[in-house]
Formats: structure tokens, C-alpha cells, sequence
């Protein structure tokens, strides 16, 4: 069959949302390919242009789809202000795990070059200078899991909005910690959580933005520990993946049990922002932490914690801070 | 026995004891010396096999053995670890997780907070502790010692056996993630010296919920994994009894946590493993301990701090520009 359709790409890879019928051929037959898009959740179908201009979220249901970093990138900071880094590292294959060498041989032919699913660098939201991370979950199929590179790209970020004194802004959305990578996946989700700790102790404010879907070790680790936590709506964000809970489940889940509305409801996310107002939320809340005491008075009083550990003044450096 | 797993192996020696037992019997009974031989023998040729078939455990095996009925849970080994362990109870929020016990106690003398991961042993006892997964409650109580411990200047000793964090719909309305996140954040940042020791399952995140420390020792027949195999193999091969081959594939065990530097010390157990003599396992462990704590207690804390966030930032593997 012709395809007819472009959809996005691997929406329904983890199986949970795909509730799409199939395309009703006669309607379209002599349309040119990609006029029409498919809503993922509703199967609306909508022209590509409107979708996109109403940033992939679906004018029927609302479906928040999700994004690759450069759309993001493209619909969140100011025109042309991001500036990436971070791709000066390359991941390895350090277990020699099934498939996993594949995975990296897709991700080294990058049209961007990039390293990673977490894309970093400095980029302006609503003129306020910050550092900028994105997960790209399609990235190499890797779901946007944090193997090695994320951890070393997520700290990288933290340090430089650490020394250059500039919030870091996170939109984030992972599969979880990277099996392929073994216990080293597993210990990314210490070293991210250390270097928030080290933001935390510089007093750089860290907002995250959980997309669909953030979930498993992301979530149980840097995507929590936002200053601010905002989220899309809809997405997916739980600790379990859908099948796992479906397995475990002792008492009848909620409706939209494991999606934002739920975490929101329970109290650990501050604001469901819809797609359309993050960019303004965002530049809102950087221009709350701009400026203000703290960061006249406090930052340079409070010495960093970034000076690489083989560095002969690390010790005395990272010993320097004040009690909590 | 090439193709046996340690249950089956077990239950092979626990017939040829059964037969050592009736020719001694029989041997005593017929005042014969012939079959106290012969049970001599078979004795010997007991411990040899044991021998031979300890010194090439496949990780299946250990993971068999880390989730052994009969494998010393934390409870069992406190009171051989420590003096006049008082138990303390609640997260002070919410509620008290029988999966997660801890309290205060002396180490020869030395005051120490000691926190354990708690499975059961029969139905009753395994319900009490939800069969060893840790609940929000059981993370935060677990941080409330930490903090106890941090405020007193007490060293804090961890003993870590989960097969994970609680999936379930209660788990995650009062924020599991969060409670495992921002256990992660604040463990880097403990002014006082933290050890963990796995001492059976190391469940992914579950694990690491309070095992972000200075030293990590693992028993030498625990595992440590980002996933559990079963997970792990229906994830790769849509076939949860590939565990073995997932195991295989994960690294799992304590030296591959050992080679790849993410474990501190492996801790000998006894032949055939800790369920065999759990006193001189928990000896084992006790004399590592305090190796470490006066290591650790000679440090400043802003020495220890500087040492453990250089460690918890080196974590990784990766390749650095320019690449060959």
C-alpha cells in the first residue's frame, strides 16, 4: 500500500498509544504524499500544514505528538539564539551488548552530527539568556535513554550554567536509564542527580518541561528535581512503563492514571502547559529568576562545584561551600 | 552437572548428603568401617564438586543465588553487624514501609545508622515487607535517617536487596519517582560517609534509591542491574525466559560492577554461597565495613564531599574529540 499518510515517525513504538485506524484510502488517492497527517490518538486527519503550524498538537483531540529536538528547538527559543554544544564526545559500546553497536552506527550517521539523544546548548526564550537541553526520543531508536553520553552532555550542561551563571532549562522525555549500557546506564541516573545537587548548592535555577514520554529512571531521577517542573498534556509520565503496570497492578488504576494530569493532581508537577504557552510560560518564569538577590548577592559566594576532579584545586574547591 | 543451575545443583548435593547420612547410619549401626569410608569419599567428592561448579557460575546463577529463599536478608545480618540496633519507623509523612528498615546502632563500639532493603521469608512476613519492593515511604523514611545520621555526624550504612521500586497504582499517587529522585540528589551531597552493601538483588533504581554512596561493596554472589533480566529479555527478544541470556548480556554480577568500577570491593562469601553460613558472611562484611569507615572517618567532610562527587561525575564510559 502507498503511502499515503506521513506519519510520525514510530509514534506507536511503544505500543501504548497507537489507537489509529487505518487510513481510508479512496478519500485520497490523487492527494500528493504528506498533505494529510493522521492524528496518533484520535485519527483525525488534518492537513500537514495546519499540524504544524499548530505545532504538531492535533486541533481535534488536543494530542500533544511528540517532537524531534530541532522542532522543539524551532517552537520554543528565540529565532536563530540556540547555539549547540556538547557533541565532542561519542558513545561506546562498553558491554558489547546485543544490537547496541547497530544502535550507534544509526545515531553516528546524524544528519546534525550529534552524539545523543540529549541535545544541549545555549539558546535566548523570550530574550533570557539559558542553557538549553532537549531530549530527542527518536533519536538512533534509543527512546531517548540515558546511556553514558547523556550523563556526561546532562552534567557538561549543568556546569556551564553553573560557571556562566545562567538557568538551565530542560525539556525532557526518555525511556529511562539505557539498558544496553548496563549498570553504567543505571549510574547515569546518580550523576545527574549529583550534578543537581551542584546546581542546587550554586543556586542556578533548573526547570524541567516532561514531554511524552518521561518515564522509569528519567523520572525517578533529573526530570524530578526541577526547581520548576512543568509538563505537557497527556503525556506519558510514570515510573512503570504501561506494560509494567498493567502486570503489577493490585488495585484498579484511575483513568488517566501515569499520564501529567495525574502527577499534577498528586502534587510532584507544578503546571500542564499546553504547547502553545510554553514558550511564554518558560520566559516568564526566567525572568522570575533573573536578577533578585540571590543571584546578585549569593552565586559568587557560594564557590561551584565543577572543577574537573583531576584538577589539583578540586579538593579544596568543592570543599569550599558553606553548611545547608 | 555442566548444565545444571545452582537449584538444581543445590538439590543434587542435597540427595548425595541424603545418601551420606544412610551410609553412616547403616556403617554405625553394622559396626562396619568399609561404609565410613565410603562416606569419606563421597563427602570429598561433595566439596570438589562444589568447588568445581562455584568456579564457573554462569550470571544466571547468581542471580539465582542473589534471590535464593533461604540468601540472608538485612534483618538476619544487623544484629551480627552491629551492637544494640534500635529500630526507627516512619517517613514522618506518611506512613512506615516494612520494605525498608532502619535505625540506630553501634559498630564496635562507634555509633552508626544502619538502613536495609527487607524481603520475607513466608507469606505472611513477605506481604508485611510487599516481597522487597520499596514504596515512597520507605525511600523517604530511609532519607530521614540518612539526614539523622548527616545532622549527627553518624556514618550511614546501607544494605541493599530489591528486586525494585513499587510499581503500583499507590506508589506512584505519592510519588515513587520523586521520592527515589530526590533521594539521589540529596545522598551526593550527605556530609557524612556513606557506605552501601549489596548484599542480594540490586533492583535498578530501586537499588540506587539508597545506594548513591562513598564505598560500594557487593556480596560476591549479589547482582546489581539496571533491569531486571526478565525485563531486560522481553524487552530485546519479546521473551521473558531469555533471563539467562539477558543476564549474560547486562553484567550483572559482582565482578563485572567490580571491573567496570562501579563497586568498590566484592565481599567473599562462604562456599556455596552467604545462605550457608550467614554469620560468617555478616563477619565478612563487618570487617570490610569498618576497613572503609576508617578510611572514610579520617576525611573532612568537605575531603569526603570533593572525593564522592569527583566519583559520582566520573561515571561513564565514553570517547573524547578528536576521535581516532
Amino acid at each position: 500500500m502507498p503511502d499515503w499518510f506521513r506519519r510520525r515517525p514510530r509514534e506507536d513504538q511503544d505500543g501504548a498509544n497507537d489507537k489509529s485506524a487505518p487510513a481510508p484510502a479512496s478519500v485520497v488517492e490523487a492527494v500528493p504524499e504528506g498533505t494529510f497527517t493522521k492524528c496518533a490518538k484520535c485519527g483525525a486527519i488534518l492537513f500537514t500544514k495546519d499540524f504544524e503550524r499548530d505545532l504538531k498538537v492535533c486541533a481535534k483531540c488536543g494530542h500533544h505528538h511528540r517532537l524531534t529536538a530541532d522542532e522543539r528547538i524551532a517552537w520554543t527559543v528565540d529565532e536563530g539564539s540556540f547555539v549547540e554544544f556538547g557533541n565532542d564526545i561519542a558513545a561506546l559500546d562498553p558491554l558489547g551488548f546485543p544490537e547496541y553497536s547497530r544502535k550507534l552506527e544509526l545515531g553516528r550517521s546524524d544528519p546534525n552530527g550529534r552524539n545523543d539523544g540529549l541535545v544541549t546548548g545555549t539558546a535566548q526564550i523570550g530574550g533570557n539568556l539559558c542553557v538549553f537541553g532537549v531530549v530527542d526520543f527518536f533519536y538512533a531508536r534509543l527512546a531517548g535513554t540515558m546511556g553514558s553520553v547523556f550523563g556526561e552532555k546532562f552534567m557538561r550542561a549543568a556546569d556551564k550554567a553553573i560557571t556562566e551563571n545562567l538557568p538551565f532549562v530542560l525539556f525532557c522525555a526518555s525511556g529511562g536509564a539505557r539498558m544496553q549500557e548496563g549498570l553504567l546506564g543505571l549510574m547515569q541516573m546518580a550523576k545527574t542527580g549529583a550534578s543537581v545537587a551542584q546546581l542546587a548548592e550554586a543556586r542556578i535555577p533548573y526547570i524541567c518541561v516532561l514531554t511524552d514520554p518521561t518515564i522509569g529512571g528519567a523520572l525517578a531521577s533529573y526530570a524530578s528535581l526541577g526547581d520548576v517542573i512543568y509538563a505537557e498534556p497527556g503525556a506519558n509520565v510514570a515510573l512503570a512503563g504501561t506494560r509494567v503496570a498493567q502486570q503489577a497492578q493490585t488495585q484498579k488504576p484511575p483513568a488517566n492514571y501515569q499520564t501529567s494530569e495525574f502527577q499534577w493532581e498528586h502534587g510532584f508537577i507544578d503546571k500542564v502547559v499546553p504547547r502553545k504557552e510554553i514558550a511564554i510560560t518558560l520566559s516568564r518564569t526566567l525572568t522570575f529568576f533573573a536578577g533578585g538577590i540571590a543571584s546578585q548577592t549569593e552565586t559568587k559566594a557560594s564557590p561551584v562545584l565543577v572543577t574537573p576532579p583531576d584538577s589539583p584545586t578540586a579538593a579544596k574547591r568543592n570543599g569550599a561551600e558553606g553548611g545547608h | 552437572m555442566e548444565d545444571m543451575n545452582i537449584l538444581e545443583f543445590e538439590q543434587a548435593i542435597a540427595e548425595l548428603n541424603l545418601e551420606i547420612g544412610k551410609l553412616r547410619t547403616a556403617a554405625q549401626r553394622e559396626r562396619r568401617s568399609d561404609g565410613e569410608v565410603q562416606a569419606n569419599a563421597l563427602e570429598k567428592r561433595r566439596d570438589e564438586l562444589t568447588t568445581q561448579f562455584f568456579a564457573r557460575l554462569e550470571p544466571w546463577d547468581e542471580v539465582l543465588l542473589a534471590r535464593h529463599k533461604d540468601r540472608p536478608y538485612s534483618l538476619d545480618y544487623i544484629p551480627f553487624l552491629t551492637e544494640d540496633f534500635i529500630e526507627l519507623h516512619g517517613d514522618r509523612l506518611f506512613g512506615d514501609d516494612g520494605a525498608l528498615v532502619g535505625g540506630m546502632a553501634a559498630m564496635s563500639g562507634d555509633p552508626v545508622i544502619l538502613i536495609g532493603q527487607q524481603k520475607g521469608r513466608d507469606l505472611k512476613e513477605r506481604q508485611k515487607r510487599n516481597f522487597g519492593y520499596v514504596r515512597p515511604e520507605g525511600y523517604r523514611k530511609a532519607l530521614r535517617l540518612m539526614q539523622l545520621g548527616e545532622k549527627f555526624r553518624r556514618p550511614i550504612v546501607t544494605l541493599v536487596d530489591t528486586p525494585g521500586a513499587d510499581p503500583n497504582v499507590g506508589s506512584e499517587e505519592r510519588g515513587i519517582s520523586e521520592a527515589i529522585a530526590h533521594n539521589l540528589r540529596e545522598m551526593a551531597a550527605l556530609r557524612t560517609p556513606t557506605i552501601a552493601v549489596i548484599i542480594g538483588e540490586g533492583g535498578s533504581g530501586g537499588a540506587l534509591g539508597i545506594a548513591v554512596a562513598d564505598r560500594v561493596l557487593m556480596l560476591e554472589h549479589s547482582i546489581y542491574s539496571v533491569i531486571a533480566p526478565e525485563g531486560c529479555a522481553s524487552i530485546l527478544w519479546r521473551d521473558p525466559s531469555r533471563g539467562p541470556d539477558a543476564a549474560k548480556a547486562m553484567r550483572i554480577t559482582a565482578k563485572d560492577a567490580k571491573r567496570l568500577g562501579l563497586a568498590d570491593e566484592i565481599v567473599t562469601e562462604p562456599l556455596g554461597g552467604a545462605h550457608h553460613d550467614p554469620e560468617g558472611t555478616a563477619a565478612a562484611i563487618r570487617e570490610a565495613l569498618q576497613r572503609h569507615l576508617n578510611e572514610l572517618s579520617a576525611l573532612s567532610p568537605s575531603a569526603l564531599l570533593a572525593q564522592r562527587f569527583a566519583k559520582l561525575r566520573g561515571f561513564g564510559q565514553f570517547l573524547s574529540a578528536p576521535f581516532a
